[in-house]
C-alpha cells in the first residue's frame, strides 16, 4: 500500500474518504492554524521584549528541554501518517493550554502592566484549546481512532503542567521567565506544526 | 630567712596564681560562658541568626554581659567578622543576634563561634574572657539540588546604587562556566575551586521588571539564573504640608518623588504620626492623608511623616499650630442687588468653623479696560457696594477670601458675572447734512454717525428729527427713524430750517444736534487748491475765521468716482485749523474733494475753503483720442477736445506731441528725444492742460510722419503706444 505522506488518497486508507464537510472542515481548522502560527510569533516576540535582556538576544538560547512532558515536534515527525501526525499535534496543543496560563499568571505579577503581553498570552491558551479541539474534530471526522500512548485526562495533564511550571517558578523569577519562553516558543512549534499538517490534507495542497 | 623565703615562696605562688586566675584562658571554664548555641540560616536576607544563653545565673540576678562573636569563611582560620555585643544577661534568657553577610550564604562555608566576658563595674575581678565556644558550622550547599552548578543570590532585591555579591556554585570542577549581566559577561573571581564570585559596585536600576543576570555552561546544555531587582532609593517626602479648611479635617499633602514600587516590593508606604496625642495612621494615598481634628482639643501639632519600603525608612517632621493653617473654602452665594446704571451691591457668603474667625476677602470688578478692587473683612456674609460704573457694561466679579489673624493662603476664586442697567445717551449725535437744490426746493440728506458704546450707555433704538422752521416759527416735521439707520432724506422748500436729531435707547434721549439748513447754501465761490496725499492720508490746514465760530467740519466722499460718494466728514473745535483726514477706503488714482466749512454761533455752515487732491497719484495709463485736420503739404492739426483732464489719476499738467520722421530734423519748438524703442523723434511740449489743440508746422511735402499726443505728469506721463501715420501730400496738390 502506497503511502504519499500526508494524502487523502484513499487506497492508503480505506476509512478515509474525502466527503464535502470532511474537506470544508480541514480547510478551515488550517485558516486557523495559518492565523494562530502569525499570533504565536507575535506573542514570543511581545514576551521577550518584556523580559529584559538577554531575552530576545541572538546568542541567548536556553537548553530546549521538555516542559511537563512536552517536547517540541519530533524530527521523524514529518514522516509519520497524516493521523498520528494529527494526533500528536492535538495532544500538545491540549498540553499547551494549561501551561500558558501559568505563564500568563506569573506574567501577570512580573509585568503588570504589559496588558497587551498579557492578553496575548490569555487568547492563546483559549487559542490552543480551540485548535486542538478542531484537530480533533477532523481526526474524528477522518474516522481516525485515538491510538499511541493513552492520553491523560484533561485535569490530570494540567495539574501536571502546573506543577512543572510551579516548581519552575518556585525556583525563581528567571527560570519562571525561561520557562515561560521555552512555552512560548513551544506553542509557536507546535501550532506551525499544525498548520504543516493540515495543508498537507488540504485538496490540492502539496504532497 | 626561712620564714621570710616562705613568705615570698607564698607570694610569689599567690601572685602566679592570681596571675594565671588572670590570664585569658582558664584552666576551669567561666560560670557564664555561652551555652546552646544555635545558629539559623536566613537565605533570603543572607543572614545569620545566633540564639545561645548563659546558664548559672542565680534567680532575678543580672549580669551586664560582652560576647566576643567570631565568623570564619570557608575554613576557621580564615575569620572575616569580629564584634563585641554587650547586653544584660539575665536568668534563663535567651540571647540573640543577627549577622547579614555581603556574600550569600550559598557560595561558602560559614563557621560561628562566641565567648563571654563579665562586663560589670561592680565584679571587675571578673572581666575575663570565657573559653572559645566550638566553631558552628553553616554549609547551605548541603541542602542544593542536583543540578551542575548553581547561581546566587536568588531574585534579591537591594537599592540603587549599592553593591552586590553574586557567585555560582558548581557541582565539577574545572568548569568553564561563564556569567553573563544583560548579555554582556562579567568577570569573576574564584573564591573556591568550584566558586566564583562577582562584585557588582554600584548597581543601575534598569526597569521595574529587574535586572538579568544568567550563567551557561561551556556545552551551552545548562543555563542558572536569577534576576536582581534594583529599587530606587526612597526619598524623604518633599514638600510636607498640612491646613485646613474648616478646623475639624486635616489635609496633608507631599510630594512622594520617586515610586520605589517593583514586582518584588510594593510602592513605599506612608504613615503619619501625631505625638502630642500619640496617634498614628497610615496613609491610604500616596501623597495625601486626612486627619481628623478632635473638637476642642490640641492646637499645636507635631506630625511625623514616615514613608518605607522594604529597604528603607525615610521620616520629614512639621510642627504649626492648627489656626494657622487655615485655608478656607471659596466663598459662595455671590449676588447682585440694587443694579442701577453706575451702581451694584455684591453680597456673598462664606463657610463658617465653629469659632468665629474673621475672614479677610478680596473682592475684584473687571470691566471693559478697568479693575476695581476692594478688601472686605467678614465672619458670615459680605457686602460690598461699586459705584461710579458704566451704564449697559458687563461686570466680572470675583472674590476670594483668607484667615484675617493668621494668613495662610487665599480660597479659591468664585466669580460672577452681571451687567450694569442702560442710561440715556450720553452725547448728541455727530450730524452733518448734503442739500441740493431741484427745481425749487431742497433736498437734504441728513447723516449722522453712530454714538459709541461709551456715549450710547445702551442700545440706540430709533433717532428723533424735529425740522423747525425758522422763518415761519413752527415745526414742521417730527420723524422717528429706526435704528441702526444713519441717515434720512428731507424734502424742504427755501426756507431756513433748524434741524434737531436726537438718539433714543430704553432710558431716554440724548442730548440734541442741531443743525441749520437753508435751501439756498449761499456759498461763496471759493477756490479749490490743491493738496498732496501722505501714507496715512491727507494733511488739511484752512484759515481760522475771524468772528465766533462753534467748530469746523471738513466733508469728503470716501468714493467721488462711485455711484454713491459715501459722504465722510469731520468734526474739529472751533481752535483748530488743521487736521489729518484718513480713510481706509483713499486709493491710489482717484482725486479726492474735501470742503471745509466753519460751524457760526447761529449754527450755520459756511463754505470756507475747497481742496483737491490724490492720496497717490498715478501716472495716465492712456492717452488722448486725437484727431488730425488741416493737413497740408507743410503742417497738420492735432486736436483731443473730448480729453477730460478730470478723471485722470493724476493732475494733467500738460502734454508731449512726439513727431517721427525720416529727416529727423526737428525745427523750433521742439527738441529731439530718444524714446524707450530708441527711436529719435522730435518732442514738442504743451504746459496747458486746458488747451487741447496742437499744430504741427515746418513739414515736408510728400513725407511720411508719425505722430503721438500724451499727457505728462508729476509722476509721469502717458504710455508711448502705437504712432498715428500721416504723409503729407505733394505741395503742388489741390
Amino acid at each position: 500500500m502506497s503511502r504519499r505522506e500526508g494524502s487523502l488518497d484513499p487506497q492508503a486508507d480505506s476509512s478515509i474518504s474525502p466527503l464535502p464537510h470532511l474537506e470544508a472542515k480541514i480547510r478551515q481548522t488550517h485558516s486557523l492554524a495559518r492565523l494562530l502560527t502569525k499570533y504565536a510569533e507575535q506573542l514570543l516576540q511581545e514576551y521577550v521584549q518584556h523580559q529584559g535582556d538577554p531575552f530576545g538576544l541572538p546568542g541567548f538560547s536556553p537548553p530546549r528541554l521538555p516542559v511537563a512532558g512536552l517536547s517540541a515536534p519530533a524530527p521523524g515527525h514529518a514522516g509519520l501518517p497524516a493521523p498520528e501526525r494529527l494526533r500528536l499535534d492535538a495532544a500538545a496543543l491540549s498540553a499547551l493550554q494549561p501551561l500558558l496560563d501559568v505563564v500568563r499568571r506569573h506574567q501577570a505579577e512580573l509585568n503588570p502592566r504589559a496588558p497587551r503581553l498579557l492578553r496575548r498570552l490569555e487568547d492563546a491558551a483559549r487559542q490552543a484549546r480551540a485548535l486542538g479541539a478542531a484537530v480533533e474534530a477532523v481526526l474524528a471526522a477522518l474516522g481516525a481512532e485515538t491510538r499511541g500512548p493513552p492520553a491523560e485526562p484533561a485535569a490530570a495533564a494540567a495539574a501536571a503542567a502546573v506543577a512543572a511550571a510551579t516548581a519552575a517558578t518556585d525556583a525563581g523569577v528567571f527560570p519562571a521567565k525561561v520557562l515561560g519562553l521555552r512555552v512560548c516558543g513551544l506553542y509557536r512549534e507546535w501550532v506551525s506544526r499544525t498548520e504543516g499538517d493540515l495543508g498537507q490534507l488540504v485538496p490540492g495542497g502539496p504532497a | 630567712m626561712a620564714l621570710f623565703s616562705v613568705f615570698q615562696t607564698t607570694f610569689l605562688l599567690a601572685l602566679l596564681s592570681l596571675r594565671t586566675y588572670q590570664s585569658e584562658v582558664l584552666s576551669e571554664p567561666l560560670p557564664w560562658a555561652p551555652e546552646s548555641l544555635r545558629v539559623f540560616i536566613n537565605s533570603t536576607h543572607q543572614c545569620l541568626h545566633l540564639q545561645w544563653s548563659v546558664h548559672n545565673l542565680a534567680h532575678h540576678q543580672e549580669l551586664k554581659m560582652v560576647f566576643q562573636i567570631e565568623i570564619s569563611r570557608i575554613k576557621t582560620s580564615n575569620v572575616i567578622w569580629v564584634e563585641n555585643y554587650s547586653t544584660t544577661v539575665k536568668w534563663n534568657q535567651v540571647l540573640h543576634w543577627s549577622w547579614e553577610s555581603k556574600l550569600p550564604l550559598e557560595c561558602a562555608k560559614h563557621f560561628i563561634r562566641m565567648r563571654s566576658a563579665v562586663d560589670d563595674a561592680k565584679t571587675p575581678e571578673q572581666s575575663f574572657w570565657s573559653n572559645w565556644s566550638s566553631w558552628e558550622e553553616v554549609h547551605v550547599q548541603n541542602s542544593l539540588g542536583h543540578d551542575p552548578f548553581f547561581v546566587f543570590p536568588k531574585d534579591k532585591l537591594v537599592e540603587e546604587g549599592s553593591n552586590v555579591t553574586i557567585c555560582y556554585v558548581s557541582r565539577s570542577q574545572p568548569n568553564n562556566i561563564s556569567c553573563y549581566l544583560e548579555g554582556v559577561r562579567m568577570q569573576g573571581e574564584q573564591l573556591e575551586p568550584n566558586v566564583s564570585v562577582f562584585n557588582l559596585n554600584h548597581v543601575a536600576f534598569i526597569r521595574e521588571t529587574g535586572t538579568n543576570i544568567y550563567c551557561k555552561g561551556d556545552q551551552g546544555d545548562s543555563i542558572k539564573g536569577i534576576v536582581l531587582f534594583v529599587s530606587k532609593v526612597l526619598e524623604e517626602p518633599k514638600d510636607f504640608s498640612c491646613e485646613t479648611q474648616d478646623l475639624t479635617t486635616l489635609n496633608c499633602t507631599w510630594d512622594p518623588r520617586s515610586d520605589t514600587g517593583l514586582l518584588k516590593q510594593l510602592s513605599q508606604s506612608y504613615t503619619l504620626f501625631e505625638s502630642f496625642s500619640g496617634k498614628k495612621t497610615l496613609c491610604k494615598h500616596k501623597s495625601w492623608c486626612s486627619w481628623e481634628v478632635a473638637p476642642e482639643s490640641q492646637e499645636m501639632y507635631n506630625f511625623t511623616l514616615t514613608a518605607e519600603n522594604y529597604l528603607r525608612k525615610r521620616s520629614v517632621h512639621l510642627l504649626f499650630n492648627l489656626t494657622h493653617r487655615v485655608h478656607p473654602m471659596a466663598p459662595f452665594s455671590v449676588l447682585f442687588t440694587d443694579v442701577s446704571a453706575t451702581n451694584a451691591t455684591m453680597t456673598w457668603k462664606v463657610h463658617t468653623t465653629g469659632n468665629y474667625y474673621t475672614l479677610l476677602c478680596q473682592v475684584e470688578l473687571y470691566g471693559e479696560g478697568e479693575v476695581i478692587q476692594r478688601n472686605v473683612s467678614v465672619e458670615v456674609d459680605g457686602k460690598q457696594l461699586f459705584g461710579g460704573l458704566k451704564p449697559d457694561t458687563e461686570y466680572r466679579a470675583q472674590v476670594r477670601c483668607a484667615n484675617a489673624n493668621h494668613f495662610w493662603k487665599w480660597s479659591e476664586w468664585t466669580r460672577q458675572n452681571f451687567t450694569t442697567a442702560e442710561a440715556a445717551p450720553s452725547e448728541a449725535p455727530d450730524v452733518w447734512r448734503n442739500v441740493k437744490s431741484v427745481q425749487g426746493h431742497s433736498v437734504v440728506t441728513l447723516f449722522w454717525k453712530p454714538l459709541s458704546k461709551l456715549q450710547a450707555n445702551g442700545k440706540i433704538l430709533f433717532y428723533n428729527i424735529v425740522i423747525e422752521n425758522l422763518d415761519r416759527s413752527s415745526i414742521s416735521k417730527l420723524l422717528s427713524i429706526p435704528a441702526p439707520a444713519n441717515g434720512t432724506e428731507l424734502n424742504l422748500d427755501q426756507c431756513l430750517y433748524q434741524i434737531h436729531v436726537t438718539a433714543n435707547n430704553s432710558v431716554g434721549t440724548s442730548p440734541a444736534s442741531v443743525i441749520i439748513v437753508s435751501g439756498d447754501p449761499g456759498n461763496k465761490e471759493v477756490e479749490e487748491e490743491r493738496v498732496k496725499g501722505m501714507e496715512d492720508g491727507f494733511s488739511l490746514s484752512w484759515k481760522p475765521q475771524p468772528g465766533n465760530v462753534t467748530g469746523y467740519i471738513v466733508e469728503w466722499c470716501d468714493h467721488p468716482r462711485g455711484p454713491l460718494c459715501d459722504l465722510q466728514w469731520k468734526s474739529v473745535g472751533p481752535t483748530t485749523t488743521s487736521t489729518v483726514v484718513s480713510s481706509d477706503a483713499f486709493r491710489p488714482g482717484v482725486q479726492y474733494n474735501f470742503r471745509i466749512y466753519g460751524i457760526s454761533t447761529e449754527r450755520v455752515p459756511y463754505l470756507l475753503e475747497k481742496k483737491t487732491g490724490y492720496s497717490q497719484e498715478l501716472a495716465p495709463s492712456d492717452n488722448p483720442q486725437v484727431v488730425m485736420s488741416n493737413l497740408t503739404s507743410r503742417s497738420f492739426t492735432l486736436s483731443w477736445k473730448d480729453y477730460s483732464i478730470e478723471s485722470q489719476p493724476s493732475f494733467i499738467q500738460g502734454y508731449h506731441v512726439y513727431l517721427k520722421s525720416k529727416a529727423g530734423q526737428c525745427h523750433s519748438g521742439s527738441e529731439k528725444a530718444v524714446l524707450s524703442d530708441d527711436a529719435v523723434c522730435c518732442k514738442y511740449r504743451i504746459d496747458n492742460p486746458k488747451q487741447k489743440t496742437f499744430v504741427v508746422e515746418n513739414l515736408q511735402p510728400e513725407s511720411f510722419y508719425e505722430f503721438l499726443v500724451t499727457p505728462y505728469t508729476s509722476v509721469g506721463e502717458g504710455p508711448h503706444g502705437a504712432f498715428t501715420k500721416v504723409t503729407t501730400p505733394d505741395e503742388y496738390c489741390l
